[in-house]
């Protein structure tokens, strides 16, 4: 799939990008057509699940509830105003110093309202449970839900945050600068040969969990310029069978940045393994990358620049 | 030959003193249980602001000294999940006590009969289908007068499973409690085998799902609240009056059948008022465990076993055990209160066992 | 001991089973006919022991006089109406049956269990008036238990909870009442002042009682209306001294029985 040119005309792309997002609700245009870089609030923006969330001013204190979120605002330039973060966020490296709300991936209600937000960031597809968004709502406080599915949705909630925090020039320059490099990257990979490439998430007590059908990173590595073998789309696994059937030429280890057991040797060596042609061709790869990888946020292009480096190694150097 | 004073005194149950002490004593507990409950969670509220909160919410003239975002977290976030856990605990205890004279049996919990499978899952296929069938997606926080289709869905399936196992225990003739019990336990396995199937099958909803069978106070807003207290309260209220029946049954079903016990309307009225007062705890909960266990025996230890203040007591003292274990997992921190009452029931079943081993049986 | 075993004047029976048919019918099991055409009239003030061996009907024949099982033939009336019309509560308040082995909860104690026979006649909600304080105070009194108060019932011994037991069963103020062997566990002492107080009781408020006893010897120093029952049948029943010969004993019971104690001064009388 062939990415978007995005350049100046950030406003008005962003209305446009907007009104093209498949929930279909539109924005109420602020004073747009005038200075581009002022947001005038009250301001009403559709969020990820299609709702409709007012902001009655620039918010200065903001609450994210997972670390891609997190990565957006500060890469926005706004990471003074965070208040609230999860303790799973690790970049940048002054998070560390901001309070979590989340513990455990349990969002503390309790945490959040001392934290006096008045912009919450939330994940979707019950990656923040919908029973704490309604919650939340019901108690009076604009949660704005984040969830992309591709490339394209991850630039699309950058721009969404930057028009919520008042940062659409930050926004446009980083999503324009991303815009840059992801078409590097499908220039450089045009016209190879597409290896089947299977991409491991984790295999545990005999499941193989990998990227779902039609999945954000199955579209990451087909950006990539491989072929992705997928998985069920509900639980992400894949059973042996069907692996060995689908015979990958390429196998990327991500569960290798996490545990050092997972080695191109281990793999080697597990049962029935062997006879796939990744296997016997050497081309099994760690992918110490797969944080930035799986994390839908700023960096994601690190990822898509990681997974061609790995498909397509010929093509960069 | 007249009686002496000290025999007249005996009869008649406890005094009026007596039960007063008793009662009011375990009121006093409940109350300090709520106001330290609310008092303290995650964040730190004072005593002094928390009193000086409630009275300015009472209307007293307090100057206010607290942050602002204070009085929400005591009314909005703590003190719905307090009073679920007094709703909850309350319905649990006492209808531990129900089920434990029914079936004669010191193991049973109000789950036992088949309410707690019934309710997993009617939950369970509320939360996981929408992820199975994408076309029954309603959204994030769909509700009915504001009450979550996991609650509706969990009510109705823990009355729904009780009826089940009733009818089916009724094929064999004339239904005695064993074949209750026994029924009841093959009913809820079956039921817990499809509820695992959904588990596994649920995909992103999976969290939610294992979130709701271990059970928490969370969930449970003013809405649902309000729907589930005349439930728990008529229910339990209702089942204080038969107090003299569930004493009768105790002797056996021949002697309480002796005693003018009409045995057949009689269980069937206990059932029905402890399932729905179970299911109504469920539903706002979920299958939180080992309070319908625990209280009863604890206060029959400190009280004895007359249900006449055993069952009110029970009642009394499950709300305070659950709405302490509740602030107990707040305060640590991310653990579902179904594990912090497993943690304090598991050892006190295992002494229940190692006690009842060692005891002389009765003839 | 009086010898008074004719029924009283106003003798319309509380009691009265006519040609009464019991069996259990299990599928897959052969039927068990346990009670095979039963005739009883008790009357107030009547003292009848309830003999035979073991397996005879005798437990049934109880259940089926209060209306816990249903006859399968013949009829059973309490006070002129099938006991079937009654509801429990009414006909508790009528009979009071002391079963053969009664289940004594744990923890409770003596009044607490015997006021529980107070229970047909409870009128108030939560509390007990003072007629159900009299009629404890005077069961545990008839039944010699007043020493026991304020024990816990599962602490006695055999014997003083049989005592317990009889109290809970008279503070039920039946008008007939049947006792399953009340006499078990009891010294040979208090079996005779059990009888001594059953016989005053029917003597002085009309009180019928049904008692199944197994000591031949006790039954006929009681000299109540004796009926024999075996095999579902009644094969006796009139005076102590009639229905205990040692001939009728001795194949009712399969037993040799040496000898029998007559009325007039217990000379031994041999077969």
């Amino acid at each position: 799939m062939p990415a978007r040119r995005i350049r100046a005309f950030a406003p008005l792309l962003l209305i446009l990008a907007v009104a093209c997002q498949p929930t279909g609700a539109s924005l109420s245009p602020p004073a747009a057509s005038s200075a581009p870089s002022a947001a005038a609030y009250p301001l009403t923006l559709t969020d990820d699940a299609g709702r409709q969330v007012t902001l009655a001013a620039e918010p200065e204190r903001i609450v994210s509830l997972a670390p891609s979120n997190t990565e957006i605002v500060c890469a926005l330039g706004a990471c003074d105003r965070l208040v609230g973060v999860t303790d799973f966020d690790d970049y940048p490296a002054e998070v560390a110093d901001i309070p979590d709300v989340v513990i455990f991936a349990v969002v503390d209600i309790e945490l959040v309202l001392d934290a006096d937000p008045d912009l919450i960031l939330a994940a979707g597809n019950e990656l923040t449970p919908s029973g704490v968004i309604t919650e939340l709502t019901d108690l009076g406080y604009p949660v704005l839900v984040l969830y992309p599915e591709s490339l394209d949705e991850v630039l699309d909630n950058i721009e969404l945050v930057g028009e919520a925090i008042n940062a659409r020039d930050q926004a446009g320059a980083l999503t324009a600068e991303m815009e840059d490099r992801i078409e590097a990257v499908t220039d450089a990979v045009a016209g190879a040969a597409r290896p089947r490439t299977f991409y491991e998430v984790s295999v545990f007590e005999g499941t193989i969990y990998t990227a779902g059908r039609d999945s954000f990173l199955a579209s990451l590595i087909d950006l990539a310029g491989g072929e992705p073998i997928s998985g069920d789309p509900l639980t992400f696994s894949i059973a042996l069978e069907d692996l060995l059937a689908a015979d990958p030429e390429l196998i990327l280890l991500g569960d290798a940045a996490y545990d050092p057991s997972v080695t191109p040797e281990a793999v080697a060596a597990r049962q029935g393994w062997g006879a796939i042609s990744a296997v016997q061709n050497g081309r099994v790869v760690v992918m110490l990358e797969d944080p930035v990888i799986t994390r839908p946020g700023p960096r994601i292009v690190d990822g898509l620049e990681a997974l061609a480096r790995a498909i397509h190694p010929e093509r960069f150097d | 030959m007249r009686a002496s004073v000290a025999t007249r005194s005996l009869v008649g149950g406890p005094s009026l003193g007596r039960a007063t002490l008793v009662i009011g004593g375990a009121l006093v507990v409940l109350l300090a249980s709520v106001v330290v409950a609310v008092g303290l969670g995650s964040v730190e509220v004072g005593l002094p602001e928390a009193i000086g909160i409630i009275g300015h919410r009472l209307g007293l003239p307090v100057t206010e000294t607290w942050a602002s975002t204070a009085p929400t977290i005591l009314f909005e976030v703590r003190l719905p999940r307090v009073l679920a856990g007094a709703l909850v605990g309350a319905g649990l205890g006492g209808a531990g006590v129900v089920f434990q004279a029914l079936l004669r049996n010191p193991m049973a919990d109000p789950y036992v009969i088949g309410t707690a499978a019934g309710a997993s899952l009617g939950a369970v296929l509320a939360i996981t289908a929408p992820v199975l069938v994408p076309a029954l997606a309603l959204g994030a926080g769909t509700a009915w007068l504001g009450i979550g289709l996991a609650q509706v869905l969990a009510f109705a399936g823990g009355l729904g499973a009780v009826a089940l196992v009733l009818v089916i225990a009724r094929q064999g003739g004339r239904s005695n409690m064993v074949t209750l019990l026994l029924t009841g336990y093959a009913v809820s396995s079956l039921v817990a085998a499809v509820v695992a199937l959904l588990l596994v099958s649920s995909g992103r909803a999976l969290a939610s799902v294992v979130g709701w069978l271990l059970g928490s106070l969370g969930g449970a807003g003013y809405p649902e609240l309000a729907v589930a207290a005349p439930l728990v309260f008529g229910g339990s209220a209702l089942l204080l009056f038969r107090w003299r029946t569930l004493n009768l049954l105790l002797l056996g079903d021949e002697a309480a059948a002796g005693l003018g016990v009409d045995l057949v309307p009689a269980r069937r009225g206990l059932v029905l008022l402890a399932t729905l007062v179970t299911s109504a705890a469920v539903a706002l909960a979920g299958t939180i465990g080992f309070v319908g266990l625990v209280v009863p025996h604890l206060v029959r230890l400190a009280i004895g076993p007359d249900h006449r203040l055993l069952l009110p007591v029970s009642c009394l003292g499950g709300a305070a055990l659950l709405v302490l274990a509740d602030m107990v997992a707040r305060l640590v921190g991310g653990v579902p209160v179904g594990v912090v009452t497993a943690l304090i029931g598991a050892p006190f079943f295992l002494w229940l066992l190692h006690r009842a081993a060692g005891a002389t049986t009765t003839p | 001991m009086s010898h008074l075993h004719q029924p009283s004047p106003h003798s319309s029976p509380l009691l009265e089973l006519k040609e009464v048919g019991f069996g259990y019918h299990r599928r897959g099991r052969p039927d068990r006919e346990v009670l095979r055409g039963v005739s009883l009239s008790v009357t107030p003030g009547e003292l009848v022991a309830l003999l035979g061996p073991n397996g005879s009907g005798k437990t049934t024949l109880f259940r089926v006089a209060v209306g816990l099982l249903p006859a399968a033939r013949g009829s059973v009336r309490l006070d002129g109406r099938p006991v079937m019309d009654w509801t429990r509560r009414e006909v508790a308040q009528r009979i009071a049956i002391l079963p053969q082995l009664p289940t004594v909860p744990d923890g409770f104690r003596v009044e607490e269990l015997v006021e529980m026979g107070r229970a047909p006649h409870a009128r108030s909600r939560f509390g007990a008036s003072a007629e159900d304080a009299e009629a404890v105070e005077r069961a545990l009194i008839d039944a010699d238990a007043v020493d026991l108060v304020g024990r816990r019932v599962d602490e006695l011994s055999g014997g003083e909870r049989q005592r317990v037991l009889v109290a809970m069963t008279l503070a039920q103020e039946p008008r007939l009442l049947l006792l399953d062997e009340p006499t078990q566990h009891l010294d040979l002492a208090h079996q005779v002042a059990l009888l001594a107080t059953l016989d005053r009781l029917r003597r002085t408020r009309g009180l019928a009682v049904v008692a199944v006893l197994h000591d031949p010897a006790l039954t006929a120093l009681a000299d109540p209306r004796v009926v024999l029952l075996n095999a579902g049948r009644v094969v006796a029943d009139g005076p102590a001294a009639e229905v205990l010969r040692p001939a009728l004993l001795a194949r009712v019971f399969d037993i040799s029985v040496p000898t029998a104690l007559t009325l007039s001064g217990g000379s031994p009388r041999g077969t």
